[in-house]
C-alpha cells in the first residue's frame, strides 16, 4: 500500500508555476530532509513527472525540533491512515475558513506554524507564451508555422551543472537582409526565445547554438543566424539589435550538423535572448524550414 | 495486483487524449493549477510525462481548494481493494462515473507528453 501526503500552504488556489500552494506526493517520493532554523526542509523526487523534478516543502517549526519533525515525517510515510493512504502532514490552509489549519497528531508540540512549496523543475518544460518571469519563456513573434511551432525546452542535471535546451522551427519567421536585425515573424510580436533566469538555470559559462535542419527559403535563405540577448522582452522582427549584447556569433552560415559555441559573453541576468541575422543575404526571406538547438549550460550560483 | 486509473474527457473515448490509463505507481504528484484546476500529473520511464487536469468548483475559501478532496480519491483509488479487477474509473465524464466523491468534477483535459509540445495552446 502507498501512503500520499499532503501539504498545503495558508492560501491555496495557484499552482503548476514552479511554486504550487498545495501538494499530493507519494510517500515513496521522499528522498530526505535538511535542517535549518526554525525550519525542516524536504525533498520529493519526480516532481511534476521529471525524473530530475525536485519538490521542496519547507515546514516551519519551533526551532531545535528538527529532529522531531523530521521522525514525524517518517511516522506520516509509515502510518496506516483510514482514508485509504491519504494522509495530511501540515496543512497551513488557513484561507478555507470552515475547515482551518491541520498538522499531523505527530508534531503536536512542535509549533508547526507554516509551509512552503517549490518545485524545481526538470526535464521537459512547459514553454510560456508572453512570460516574462521563467527561463523556458517565449514571444509570439518566434512561433513559427512549422511541424513544431513554438520552441520546445528541455532541463536537466549534470553533476552540479544545470543544462536547459531549447529547439525551435524557424518555418515562418523572417529574416531581413540587414544585418543585427532581429529575426521573427513579419507581422510582429516580440521574437525572444528565452529569459536568463539564474534561479532556474544558474549562472549561464556556455551557450551552443547548433543547426539540426539547414534554414530554407525560396531565395536568398539568411544562413548567417547570431544570438543577442536585451533586457527588453518587446523585440520583434526588424528591429535593430545592433545596441543589443552579442551573445554568440556565428561568423559566417551555419551548416547542417554543427555547432558554434560562446564563452565570452552569456549574456545578463535576467536579459531575454533574439536570434538576428549575422549577415546579409541578398535579400529578405521567409524560412520555409530549419531546426536550431541551443543549449545554455550553467551551475548554481555560488558565494564565498 | 497493479491498479490502473481510467479518465475520460466525456468526447467519446475514441481519439487520443479522449481518455488514458495509466498504472497508479507512476503518479508523480498531484498540484492546484487554479482555483478551479487541479493537475495531476504521471511519470513516464523515458522522461516524459502525462497530465490530467481536472476542473471542478471552486471551494478555495469554503472548505478548501478540491484538491484535497481529489487526493484522497486518488489515494483510495491506487490502493482499491482486490475486488476490483485491476481498473479504476477516476473520473468517466463519458459515463457519468466518478471515482468515491468526486462528482463534482466537471472536466477532464488530457496532456499526453505534457512539456514536449509547446505549441499545444492548452500549456500556454
Amino acid at each position: 500500500m502507498e501512503n500520499y501526503l499532503y501539504f498545503a500552504e495558508a492560501d491555496v488556489e495557484t499552482g503548476d508555476d514552479g511554486a504550487s500552494e498545495a501538494l499530493v506526493v507519494p510517500a515513496s517520493s521522499y528522498i530526505g530532509a535538511d535542517p535549518g532554523n526554525g525550519t525542516t526542509t524536504l525533498r520529493f523526487k519526480n516532481a511534476m513527472g521529471s525524473q530530475h523534478g525536485i519538490h521542496t516543502v519547507v515546514l516551519g517549526h519551533t526551532a531545535g525540533k528538527n529532529k522531531e519533525v523530521m521522525r514525524g515525517v517518517m511516522a506520516c510515510i509509515n502510518a496506516h491512515p483510514s482514508e485509504g493512504g491519504f494522509v495530511v502532514v501540515a496543512n497551513s490552509n488557513a484561507a478555507a475558513l470552515t475547515k482551518g489549519t491541520e498538522y499531523n497528531k505527530v508534531f503536536n508540540g512542535l509549533g508547526m506554524s507554516t509551509v512552503t512549496i517549490t518545485e524545481e523543475k526538470f526535464g521537459g518544460i512547459v514553454g510560456r507564451k508572453g512570460g516574462t518571469t521563467v527561463s523556458a519563456s517565449y514571444g509570439e513573434g518566434i512561433i513559427g508555422t512549422g511541424g513544431s511551432t513554438a520552441p520546445r525546452y528541455h532541463r536537466y542535471k549534470q553533476g552540479q551543472d544545470i543544462i536547459t535546451t531549447m529547439t525551435l522551427d524557424l518555418t515562418g519567421s523572417t529574416s531581413n537582409n540587414d544585418v543585427d536585425d532581429v529575426i521573427g515573424k513579419a507581422a510582429g510580436g516580440a521574437a525572444y526565445f528565452y529569459k536568463n533566469v539564474v534561479a532556474e538555470n544558474g549562472v549561464i559559462y556556455k551557450i551552443e547554438m547548433s543547426c539540426l535542419e539547414l534554414p530554407t527559403a525560396s531565395s536568398n535563405p539568411g544562413l548567417d543566424i547570431d544570438i543577442r540577448s536585451d533586457a527588453a522582452a518587446t523585440r520583434a522582427f526588424d528591429f535593430d539589435a545592433s545596441g543589443m549584447t552579442a551573445v554568440l556569433t556565428s561568423g559566417g552560415n551555419l551548416a547542417l550538423g554543427t555547432t558554434i559555441s560562446s564563452l565570452s559573453t552569456p549574456g545578463e541576468a535576467d536579459s531575454y535572448y533574439y536570434f538576428t541575422v549575422g549577415g546579409a543575404h541578398s535579400g529578405s526571406s521567409v524560412y520555409t524550414g530549419g531546426q536550431l538547438m541551443v543549449k545554455f549550460y550553467g551551475h548554481p550560483a555560488r558565494t564565498a | 495486483m497493479k491498479k490502473f486509473l481510467y479518465f475520460a474527457s466525456g468526447a467519446g473515448a475514441n481519439l487520443t487524449e479522449e481518455a488514458y490509463v495509466a498504472e497508479a505507481d507512476m503518479i508523480s504528484c498531484v498540484v492546484p493549477q487554479t482555483a478551479t484546476k487541479t493537475a495531476v500529473y504521471f511519470s513516464k520511464t523515458d522522461n516524459t510525462k502525462d497530465k490530467i487536469v481536472l476542473s471542478h468548483d471552486n471551494k478555495t475559501n469554503t472548505s478548501g481548494h478540491r484538491i484535497i478532496d481529489i487526493g484522497k480519491a486518488l489515494a483510495e483509488a491506487a490502493n482499491a481493494g482486490p475486488h476490483v479487477n485491476g481498473i479504476v474509473d477516476v473520473v468517466d465524464l463519458d459515463n457519468s462515473i466518478f471515482y468515491g466523491n468526486l462528482s463534482f468534477i466537471t472536466g477532464v483535459e488530457i496532456q499526453l507528453n505534457a512539456g514536449h509540445d509547446a505549441s499545444n495552446p492548452l500549456y500556454e
